[in-house]
């Protein structure tokens, strides 16, 4: 059984959902991409706009979340973090 | 009296260089640790991690600081004859010597103690006491036969590189398999400094066989923070 994420787990899937997608995404996709419930996105989505990671813009009168330079390098800090755990046994 | 010089007289100078080399290593990756612990403060391995290194690291610190007391005195005292020299160094920087390789001896038993406590988890506060005095009466013991240091880092060094190894085979990392190479060489620098007392040649050896294995820690971590960068 896989454990529960953690919160910067959650954060690290929806920023590289966001990266994936070519740096930008529908919300409704982040929230189906990065596994979550539409509170827990709401939740977090608050989050990475307030520390300023992901922005909002208008595009077509549709929303789009767009990742930012500094969400990249978050996501580049947690996936090193993960390497390095793996490799130095430290999971869990 | 105790013998506090075991290298060469060519090699003085050379090995402190190593060995600042070694601990730069140590530290970097303490600091990483220590990152990754302020991100993420659930979990506590980082923390034992970022410990044990800096722990290590120290104990390079103060044997840097044993060999440059009594390096310095030699260079003072050279116009001397041999003998006098190392009488003279053995009597003079004897108590600063003496306490900074007690501090090494120690804070490298023990760092290396954390190392052990994040591969082998579900340990009671009585087991740290335990092990902790028991390391701590071996490092005074130690003192006058370094043969007892010097097993008894090679055995806990034996024990980590096999935990790597084990880890290796459940999460076929092969990152985590050249980490329990390096522990086996730096294990192995410790079977040559069972007979630096007899034979100083086999400090050069030692000396450079750790440092091979501290390089391949560099290379690994190196490894794993481009990993982490390369995936976007």
């Amino acid at each position: 059984m896989s454990r529960k994420r953690s919160r910067n787990d959650i954060i690290l899937d929806m920023l590289l959902s966001i990266q994936k997608k070519g740096g930008e995404i529908k919300p409704t996709h982040l929230m189906y991409k990065a596994n979550l419930s539409h509170s827990q996105m709401k939740l977090y989505l608050e989050e990475l706009i307030k520390n300023e990671m992901v922005k909002k813009i208008k595009k077509k009168e549709y929303e789009y979340l767009i990742i930012t330079d500094k969400g990249c390098n978050f996501a580049d800090k947690v996936r090193q973090m993960r390497e390095f755990e793996k490799t130095f046994g430290l999971t869990g | 009296m105790v013998d506090l010089i075991f290298s060469p007289l060519w090699f003085m100078g050379k090995d402190i260089i190593i060995d600042i080399f070694s601990m730069i290593i140590l530290f970097l990756i303490a600091f990483f640790s220590f990152k990754c612990y302020k991100t993420d403060k659930c979990n506590k391995n980082h923390f034992y991690l970022s410990l044990s290194f800096l722990m290590i690291g120290l104990s390079f610190l103060f044997k840097i600081f044993t060999n440059f007391v009594v390096y310095k005195e030699i260079v003072e005292k050279q116009t001397l004859g041999l003998l006098t020299i190392i009488h003279t160094v053995t009597v003079q920087a004897y108590l600063p010597s003496y306490l900074s390789s007690i501090l090494q001896k120690s804070f490298m038993l023990i760092g290396l103690y954390f190392l052990y406590v994040v591969l082998e988890k579900n340990k009671t506060i009585i087991d740290h006491v335990m092990v902790i005095s028991l390391l701590l009466l071996i490092t005074h013991l130690s003192h006058m036969r370094h043969l007892y240091y010097y097993i008894t880092v090679l055995v806990m060094l034996s024990i980590i590189s096999a935990k790597y190894y084990l880890l290796f085979k459940k999460n076929k990392q092969r990152r985590t398999k050249y980490l329990s190479y390096s522990f086996v060489i730096i294990a192995t620098s410790q079977i040559l400094f069972f007979f630096i007392t007899k034979y100083k040649n086999f400090y050069v050896l030692g000396e450079i066989v750790q440092a091979i294995g501290y390089v391949m820690l560099l290379v690994i971590f190196i490894m794993v923070l481009k990993r982490g960068k390369k995936k976007r």
